[in-house]
């Protein structure tokens, strides 16, 4: 909603313009490039709004709830008004020159206390906010000119030296777009142009009238993309007959189980945690016979008055009182193998499983950076001291929250401090840092990932090792360091008092702060020294965590985690032919990102709410739009080829079973093993931190495989199962042929009966396995249909007089329930002999092999 | 420049149309003969001075630059670090993996070396992409992605650009990046017909064949139901990439029996290295199959920040052997990739002249060094150079081998050098209006 002044304003900029007086050639000629904010005001207020439309003619609604699909005039003329900004001046002269050292915890802010600070194109609408920063500071005079000419040519004290030299082209347009500020043209009062102070951007409006997919079709693809599942009949029954519960049918998957697991996927590419056993703990060496108890004594020997989280020193105990117990105090084979792994991995798991329980108690997401409190499963609990060990074959997805304390080295039990996923064994496990690095890298971490502010983009100058070796400190006293340092070493004293060698272990005698630059700094407010040391990560996650650009941050992550595609990127390099284009599309995409964070921030900080708002935008619906312009459209669409993790779930909910088999009872997923995930394009905690999302040879080469194994396999196993079991092929019987032999030895003829519950299958097989609503006869049927004819008649001619065909492959034939482990829990069990199916005696196993084959590699299948 | 863009200004647009007539790789197409590249990066940063840029003294503020060595070795043009590289370079008696005299003995004559090479910058990720990308703030496909590119405008590649982790692989989504793990996992999937990891063949050579004939057909139905940018572009490689899958087959046959292993090279040496020798060998014998254009491997973890001088040993020690099991594999007769191939090896930058107090370990240090060998590179040369104190020192545009004063014209080597070179001779000038490098170019290669 507008405020009264700028509807005021707007009212009489209608009233008073007079299209197309203004664009003579004296407006035109002083629009040469770079373009004059001031003077184009002035030929925007004539342009706007006269493109032949009457603005009352166009459709608004300015209510909170629906906001307007049609751009204002006054809309667009801020639009073109922070485009003329980014380009004109912001890329090409603020941002490598003044951001890094003129954000609020840069240099030039921290040291010399400077008043011009600049926001990160991060911030919501920064660029009017920078705007008003730049126009109030031409203004402001120095040693008789410009101050801010005198700063940047350093004709004045400047810590950041000299930027644009005078008479410098950079220097020239600043100036000129100072000048053109402070001596507006003589224009009558009648042409002021509009405030764009209240005007926030948003997402562009043609996008907002793009074609979506329908709600059926949405939740379909949002039931895959977060539950793993298809949706259920009623479901659809449901979004059938009243679309409009496409909102609440999403809220309600938002509750599902299979989402909260969905939401550690979507963040653990961030954090990059082993879930899958590909990195343990440094207690792993309890399983080597290696070590010698010297050299557990050397390693833990009280070097550390304080053990939090006192992970190695708990199993240390253990593994002395069993082999106390055993009276052999060398045999460290005693150690459980399987109680070490489970604890490893609910280590690795437990800052994503607080992620799970902030966002299955509808707390604020601030929390993961907050919470005074972890959680545990009964193999973290046994590791903290908080339990007993868990027998054998608990369960480990029963989390719950915990404070930790410390127990030994201090008079009295107190808590440690605690900071959401910050302080957990994990987070500092996979991040770490060294005795040089002093927690840079994660301070780094901190900044992308909650403030969606990459430090090293503030270091594009590049670095000039004999300048740096001729300072003194030259992290504080080299503007060439201190322009990352000022801010990424604010940042850092987060982790104060946590090793740097061993990662995971408090030592607090390390919080100290020794000089200024290692006390906790943010935007400006300096950590008290009087605090108590074990505060600073506390005190530095409640700031981070009420920045606005957090909310900005998490919706970051949501968006990439569900749509696949990165957030567009601020293009900053305003020589690419098609600059205006790309900011135009990452303003309108920007604006719908903030939309989100602003919509999460005002209902509780809830995640759920940026997964519902963009599982209903069309950056996730959209369908089909060819008149949309190319750069609009980027981002949108079908076509994101499906993670191993998410194709994985596909697989076993569209085919009942999955590519993998069984491993200790549970569902075994070949395409997120250690054999096929990095093949697939997955990520590895280690070796591969982001993911592929471009489809590759090798990935159509295991899609293939899987396609080959599970068509094969599928056929007998489902004409095994009673027919009201079967999933796949429920239109049809194992005899269901196209073609018949009217008589022996006769020619084969069409079975139309046959073909025609063959087509409806295979329209059902489109509708199930891609969502298509085919009719029998259609083109897409047509061409599965002859694939099955062709093969059935292949494998009958290859047979003739032979009656019946083998299974090519011993894993194929009908002896097994692919849906059922078997007693071992690595494999399937076996059919009753009665129901099992171990022949192709109607050649239709061959027919359906082939066509499944065929349909899993499809294109729709792979991706969403 | 983002990608759009650059498909416009290098006027390919075949990528983004769907179904373009493509025919299926197919052995009586012709191949791709070369060039070719493999680029690889030790990752994290090596030290300079533990091979070809010694520094035995001490700094200008009196700091000893090396802990493992007083004097230098010389052969030819080259200085070297007199040390070597142990499978534990804790115990001088422990097997030896190499050393820069015995690297410099047998590949001399085909070592081009640029010392003093300035990266500008001193963080991880800005070096690799001005290592391989060219270009210090722009995130350019890096120079194997770029050949890669070009090669698949003109032929059906099933992994023009294959790399397993690390070193810097951007694409702009101009070619896919291909991972390859394992010799074996590959053979499991390779062959279209096949239970995975099976030799039983589940269809017979007529049902495969049509069903990529209903595949292609099912592709350009899709084509005609797709009308977002993105969709098409998604269909468009994956048809590309279904075409190519029949490469895969013939390239696993053209492979050894067995994968070369670091055992074949040094017996007792264990298997720290084989995933990397193995990615080696898979794009040598793929691009002898003509299924690979270029290759980009890491290798180790240099970033040692403590514990400098003994790590740094080993995974030298490591990187040496690779180089030279690529460099031996080209030379073989049988490859027919002598005048084909190059090579390019580099790190993220280097190492600071001092060492660290308490941890013995070393920092992030700009000035670096890179190793390229390839067809009609002459040898036994250095370019560039360090000054005493490891900085870089300029050189004489003119013969970089040569110290000039910048007074005089100087230049300091820049990566961006290298890849104006890169780029001539592996014909990849058309880049250069659409992914511009900074500086003037210098004969080098």
């Amino acid at each position: 909603m507008q405020n009264d002044t700028s509807k005021h304003e707007l009212k009489n900029f209608r009233r008073r313009r007079r299209c197309g007086e203004k664009t003579s050639g004296h407006w035109e000629k002083r629009l040469e490039w770079p373009l004059c904010l001031a003077t184009s005001f002035f030929l925007l207020l004539a342009l706007a709004g006269c493109d032949g439309k009457s603005s009352a003619n166009k459709k608004t609604n300015e209510t909170e709830e629906d906001p307007p699909t049609v751009e204002t005039d006054v809309e667009a003329f801020c639009k073109t008004q922070r485009q003329q900004f980014h380009q004109g001046l912001w890329a090409p002269l603020f941002i490598k020159a003044c951001q890094g050292c003129h954000n609020s915890s840069g240099a030039a802010i921290l040291d010399e206390r400077a008043r011009f600070v600049l926001l990160p194109e991060t911030y919501p609408n920064a660029a009017q906010a920078n705007l008003n920063t730049i126009a109030s500071f031409a203004k402001e005079q120095a040693e008789g000119s410009s101050y801010l000419l005198a700063k940047v040519s350093g004709k004045i004290p400047h810590l950041g030296n000299t930027i644009y030299p005078e008479g410098s082209e950079e220097y020239r347009q600043l100036e000129s777009f100072i000048s053109e500020l402070n001596n507006p043209p003589n224009t009558p009062d009648a042409e002021l142009p509009p405030s764009c102070e209240n005007v926030a951007p948003r997402m562009d409006s043609r996008l907002s009238a793009v074609q979506l997919l329908d709600a059926q079709a949405t939740f379909r693809k949002a039931t895959i993309n977060i539950a793993g599942r298809l949706p259920t009949s009623e479901e659809e029954a449901r979004l059938e007959q009243t679309p409009e519960h496409l909102r609440t049918s999403m809220e309600a998957l938002l509750e599902e189980e299979a989402f909260y697991e969905r939401l550690k996927e979507v963040f653990n590419d961030m954090f990059l945690f082993s879930l899958r056993g590909q990195r343990g703990f440094a207690f792993n060496y309890f399983q080597s016979k290696d070590y010698t108890r010297t050299d557990f004594d050397t390693i833990y020997a009280a070097t550390y008055y304080e053990d939090f989280p006192n992970i190695q020193r708990k199993l240390t105990s253990v593994l002395n009182r069993r082999m106390n117990e055993a009276g052999d105090t060398t045999n460290f084979s005693l150690v459980n193998a399987a109680t070490a792994t489970a604890v490893s991995l609910a280590l690795w798991e437990e800052p994503l499983a607080l992620i799970a329980y902030i966002a299955r108690n509808n707390l604020p997401f601030t929390e993961i950076l907050t919470a005074n409190y972890t959680v545990v499963n009964p193999y973290s609990a046994y590791a903290y001291n908080l339990g007993e060990q868990p027998a054998e074959g608990t369960p480990a997805n029963n989390w719950w929250p915990v404070q930790l304390i410390q127990r030994q080295g201090t008079p009295t039990e107190a808590l440690v401090p605690s900071s959401g996923i910050l302080s957990t064994a994990a987070f500092l496990a996979q991040w770490t840092t060294t005795a040089t690095n002093l927690h840079r890298g994660r301070a780094e971490f901190l900044s992308k990932n909650f403030l969606a502010t990459s430090i090293l983009s503030f270091a594009q100058r590049p670095v000039n090792s004999t300048q740096l070796d001729a300072t003194n400190n030259p992290t504080v006293n080299n503007p060439a360091c201190a322009v990352c340092h000022y801010y990424m070493d604010g940042l850092s004293p987060t982790f104060t008092g946590f090793g740097l060698g061993t990662q995971a272990t408090y030592q607090p005698h390390l919080a100290t702060w020794d000089n200024k630059i290692y006390l906790p700094t943010f935007q400006g407010e300096i950590f008290p020294r009087s605090h108590n040391n074990r505060l600073s990560m506390p005190w530095m996650a409640e700031r981070i965590a009420a920045d606005p650009r957090f909310p900005y941050a998490m919706v970051l992550r949501v968006f990439e985690g569900i749509t696949g595609r990165k957030p567009l990127e601020y293009p900053s390099d305003i020589t690419q032919p098609n600059y205006v284009q790309l900011l135009a599309a990452w303003e309108s995409q920007n604006a719908f990102l903030h939309e989100v964070a602003s919509k999460m921030a005002q209902q509780g900080m809830n995640i759920k709410v940026a997964f519902r708002e963009i599982l209903l935008s069309p950056y996730f619906r959209a369908a089909q739009d060819a008149q949309l312009p190319a750069e609009l459209a980027i981002g949108l669409g079908e076509g994101r080829l499906l993670t191993p993790e998410i194709l994985s779930r596909k697989i076993k909910a569209t085919l009942g079973t999955a590519w993998g088999g069984f491993s200790n009872f549970l569902p075994n997923h070949s395409l997120t093993s250690a054999t096929y995930n990095v093949l697939y394009g997955g990520i590895h905690p280690t070796e591969n931190a982001a993911r592929l999302t471009q489809i590759n040879t090798i990935i159509t080469a295991v899609a293939g495989a899987m396609a080959r194994e599970m068509g094969c396999r599928l056929p007998a196993w489902e004409f095994a199962k009673l027919p009201a079991e079967r999933i796949l092929l429920t239109h049809v019987q194992v005899d269901t042929k196209p073609l018949r032999q009217n008589s022996p030895g006769g020619p084969l003829e069409v079975d139309s009966t046959g073909e025609q519950a063959i087509r409806e299958n295979l329209a059902y097989l489109h509708k199930r396995l891609f969502g298509e609503n085919l009719s029998p006869h259609s083109p897409e049927v047509d061409l599965s249909y002859a694939l099955f004819v062709d093969a059935w008649k292949e494998r009958a001619e290859a047979n003739e007089g032979r009656g019946t065909s083998t299974i090519a492959h011993g894993s194929c034939a009908g002896r097994w329930d692919l849906s059922q482990a078997s007693s071992t829990g690595s494999s399937y069990t076996e059919l009753p002999s009665g129901q099992q199916l171990t022949t192709d005696a109607h050649y239709t196993l061959y027919a359906w092999e082939t066509v499944l084959t065929y349909l899993l590699m499809d294109f729709r299948f792979i991706h969403e | 420049m983002d990608r759009r863009s650059f498909l416009k200004a290098a006027g390919s647009f075949a990528v983004l149309l769907p179904w373009a007539g493509s025919k299926a790789f197919a052995q009586s197409q012709p191949r791709y003969g070369g060039p070719f590249l493999i680029c690889i990066n030790a990752e994290g940063g090596w030290d300079t001075t533990m091979f070809f840029d010694p520094k035995p003294g001490n700094n200008d503020k009196g700091a000893r630059m090396n802990n493992s060595y007083t004097t230098v070795g010389t052969r030819g043009p080259f200085s070297y670090a007199p040390v070597s590289f142990r499978v534990d370079s804790a115990n001088e008696n422990s097997l030896l993996l190499h050393s820069p005299e015995g690297f410099l003995n047998n590949h001399a004559n085909r070592l081009l070396l640029l010392n003093g090479v300035d990266t500008t910058t001193n963080a991880h990720s800005v070096g690799k992409q001005t290592v391989w990308g060219g270009h210090p703030t722009r995130e350019y496909p890096s120079v194997g992605a770029l050949l890669a590119i070009k090669a698949s405008q003109d032929f059906e590649l099933p992994c023009a650009y294959l790399s397993d982790s690390g070193g810097y692989l951007k694409t702009q989504g101009l070619v896919p990046l291909t991972r390859i793990t394992s010799t074996s996992t590959l053979r499991n999937i390779a062959y279209d017909r096949r239970f995975p990891a099976s030799a039983t063949n589940l269809l017979s050579e007529q049902t495969s064949q049509r069903i990529q004939e209903a595949q292609e057909k099912r592709i350009e139905q899709l084509a005609q139901q797709l009308h977002m940018p993105e969709s098409k572009e998604a269909l468009a490689h994956y048809n590309k990439a279904m075409l190519a899958k029949n490469g895969l087959a013939p390239w696993m046959e053209s492979l050894p029996s067995t994968s070369i292993n670091l055992e074949q090279l040094r017996p007792g040496a264990g298997t720290v290295i084989n995933p990397v020798l193995q990615q080696a060998e898979l794009a040598l014998y793929g691009f002898r199959a003509g299924t690979v254009v270029s290759a980009s491997l890491s290798l180790g973890a240099f970033d040692t920040h403590a514990n400098n001088d003994a790590l740094q040993r080993i995974y030298l020690g490591r990187l040496f052997v690779l180089i030279e099991y690529i460099l031996n594999k080209i030379a073989e007769p049988d490859m027919e990739l002598a005048d084909k191939v190059y090579v390019v090896v580099g790190s993220d930058f280097a190492r600071t002249p001092a060492y660290n107090t308490n941890s013995a370990g070393k920092d992030h240090w700009n000035a670096t060094s890179l190793m390229v060998f390839g067809p009609n590179i002459e040898g036994n040369r250095v370019l560039g150079r360090t000054a005493a104190n490891q900085h870089p020192a300029h050189v004489n545009p003119q013969n970089p081998s040569q110290p000039l004063s910048e007074e005089s014209g100087g230049i300091v080597l820049k990566p961006s050098h290298l890849h104006h070179e890169l780029r001539r001779v592996l014909g990849l000038q058309n880049f250069n209006s659409s992914h511009g490098l900074l500086d003037t170019p210098v004969s080098l290669l």
